[in-house]
């Protein structure tokens, strides 16, 4: 099973680096590992939003646009959106692209 | 008491996932160990009726195993509870089915629910409900092109089942005792909407008819015989007529149920000392407008862990915290549904019609005052007026009708505005 790190910033500052599976997103990985500040009610459909990241600015050309879905429910998030908000159900991990994400003050 | 509390949690299902989450966080100092009857660590049942009967392989696990070890959470899964004896203050010892026994200072009972099943279908092959993991393993095999299903309840479960088998191929059949479809949560207007989409992608919805007879044959069941004569002929039967919540435990505490365990707002059950979370416990209605002396059946992820979060500051002698409003969504297929508050018989009900001609909005409105919102197909409509219900963000009926609003930006603006008139 291929793996890559993903680090979760917390909004105090302190980072977990998460050793994850290629192809989960980073919402699984974290509710997985019990990072704290992201929930991922909705198990990754879209309908909850309570898996909102900052990814790091220049991760953020890695992925393909995000779909109108996700910019909706990103204007809706318990935290400010800002430009570099996702939702990170919808992100992947990919083999040999470590990842770096802030978690939010709220989800909810 | 002498050491630390010796916590114990009956079920390991979402509920008491997220409880043990937020004991974990909060750095609760008592020891815990969670029994469970699956043999499973917790995992999310929504994908079972969804994702997971198509393709199978869709990650249903919450926390990974070593999450609980290393945080000194003792799981013993595969192992149910088969007796509980009450001792002191909330005190008392546990006996599982293996022998086992587990002495603990306080219980939280999170044992869930299960589905209904009438009781002459034991044994017969053909018919499935779905709650489990092992369910849908024996479900999904069932749902191969060109057979007929049948599903028995027009509820979430069913009709996600329904839909999941469509787009695998099936004929599918949908009866249903009520003279509509959702007729427990879902305004008329909005679930006569639903009904419309599902015929329209060719799922035969029957409603208003009830099953006289299972036609079985040679142990299999065969078809159904409808109250008006009809007969139906299947290949599979599935019942999603609703679960009855888990309280053996609890009564043989003497807890009161009715149907679940009753709990007041600490989540507190009638001995004054044990909790309930979840699926298995009726509590207040905390719903926007709601009145608190009435006691609510919620089965939803939204409910399992909003009632934990409670259960949490109770546990460590805490402020109860204020909830957010109930909420739950369910796929069917293409369509997607969204529900937040409880509406209740005699709320005005207000339709925005988004544009989109499969999306439909209905706003609950009590005494001028928007108190619940359903949505089909209009995640961000529905998220934005979701937040007007959690921060309390007035919208009026005109606001809510008129397409060319957009709830999430509304809410936003007066949000902002609130700040601003704080802050002067
Ligand atoms: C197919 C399906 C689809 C769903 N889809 C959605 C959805 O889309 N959206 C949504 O919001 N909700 C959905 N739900 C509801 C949601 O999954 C439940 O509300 C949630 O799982 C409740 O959590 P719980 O911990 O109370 O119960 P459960 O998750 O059922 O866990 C209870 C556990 O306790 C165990 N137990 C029972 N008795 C004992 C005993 N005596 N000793 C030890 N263990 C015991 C049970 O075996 C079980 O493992 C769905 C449910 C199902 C079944
Ligand atoms: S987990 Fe619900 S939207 Fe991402």
């Amino acid at each position: 099973m291929t793996t890559t790190t993903v680090h979760y910033r917390t909004p105090t500052g302190e980072v977990h680096s998460i050793e994850g599976t290629v192809g989960d997103s980073v919402m699984v990985t974290a509710v997985r590992n019990g990072v704290t500040g992201i929930v991922g009610q909705c198990g990754g459909n879209l309908s909850c939003a309570t898996c909102h990241v900052y990814l790091a600015e220049d991760e953020l050309p890695r992925y393909p646009e995000m779909d109108e879905m996700e910019d909706e429910m990103l204007d809706c998030t318990a935290a400010d959106r800002e430009d570099n908000s996702r939702l990170s159900c919808q992100l992947d991990l990919r083999a040999g692209e470590e990842l770096h994400v802030t978690i939010p003050d709220a989800q909810q | 008491m002498s050491g630390a509390e010796r916590l114990l949690v009956v079920g390991a299902g979402q509920a008491a996932a997220d409880l043990v989450t937020g004991l974990v966080e909060a750095g609760y100092p008592g020891r815990i160990t969670v029994v469970g009857a699956e043999p499973h660590p917790p995992y999310q049942r929504p994908p079972l009726s969804k994702g997971y009967l198509d393709d199978g392989v869709a990650e249903v696990t919450l926390r990974a195993e070593h999450y609980y070890a290393e945080h000194g959470v003792h799981m013993m899964l595969g192992d149910p509870v088969v007796a509980l004896t009450p001792g002191r203050d909330g005190s008392g010892t546990a006996r599982c089915a293996s022998g086992g026994v587990v002495e603990y200072d306080r219980l939280v009972l999170a044992t869930g629910a299960v589905p209904r099943r009438p009781a002459e279908l034991d044994g017969v092959a053909g018919v499935h409900v779905l709650r489990t993991i092992e369910d849908a393993d024996g479900l999904r095999p069932e749902l191969r092109p060109g057979r007929h299903l049948v599903v028995l309840g027009a509820g979430f479960v069913g009709l996600e089942v329904a839909a999941a088998a469509r787009g695998l191929g099936c004929t599918v059949t949908v009866v249903e005792v009520a003279d509509r479809i959702l007729g427990r949560v879902l305004d008329p207007v909005l679930a006569e909407h639903v009904a419309g989409l599902h015929r329209a992608d060719g799922i035969t919805v029957h409603t208003g008819r009830t099953v006289a007879e299972w036609l079985i044959a040679d142990g299999r069941v065969r078809g159904v015989r409808l109250g008006d004569g009809t007969e139906i002929g299947l290949d599979v039967l599935v019942l999603g007529i609703g679960a009855a919540p888990c309280t053996g435990p609890a009564r043989s505490l003497g807890l009161r149920c009715d149907p679940g365990v009753l709990v007041d707002a600490g989540q507190v059950a009638s001995d004054g000392h044990t909790l309930a979370i979840g699926d298995c416990a009726d509590g207040p209605d905390r719903s926007p407008a709601g009145d608190p002396t009435r006691r609510v059946r919620l089965e939803s992820v939204d409910h399992a862990a909003s009632s934990a979060r409670v259960a949490v500051a109770t546990l460590l002698g805490r402020e109860v915290p204020a909830v957010p409003p109930p909420w739950f969504w369910s796929d069917q297929g293409r369509v997607r549904i969204q529900v937040v508050g409880l509406p209740r018989p005699g709320d005005r009900a207000v339709l925005r019609r988004p544009g989109d001609a499969d999306a439909l909005v209905v706003g609950h409105f009590r005494h001028g005052q928007l108190v619940a919102v359903g949505a089909v197909n209009a995640p961000g409509d529905f998220m934005g007026l979701r937040k007007a219900l959690t921060h309390r963000v007035p919208i009026t009926p005109d606001e809510l009708r008129d397409p060319q609003l957009r709830p999430a930006k509304l809410v936003a603006q007066r949000l902002r505005s609130r700040k601003s008139n704080a802050a002067t």
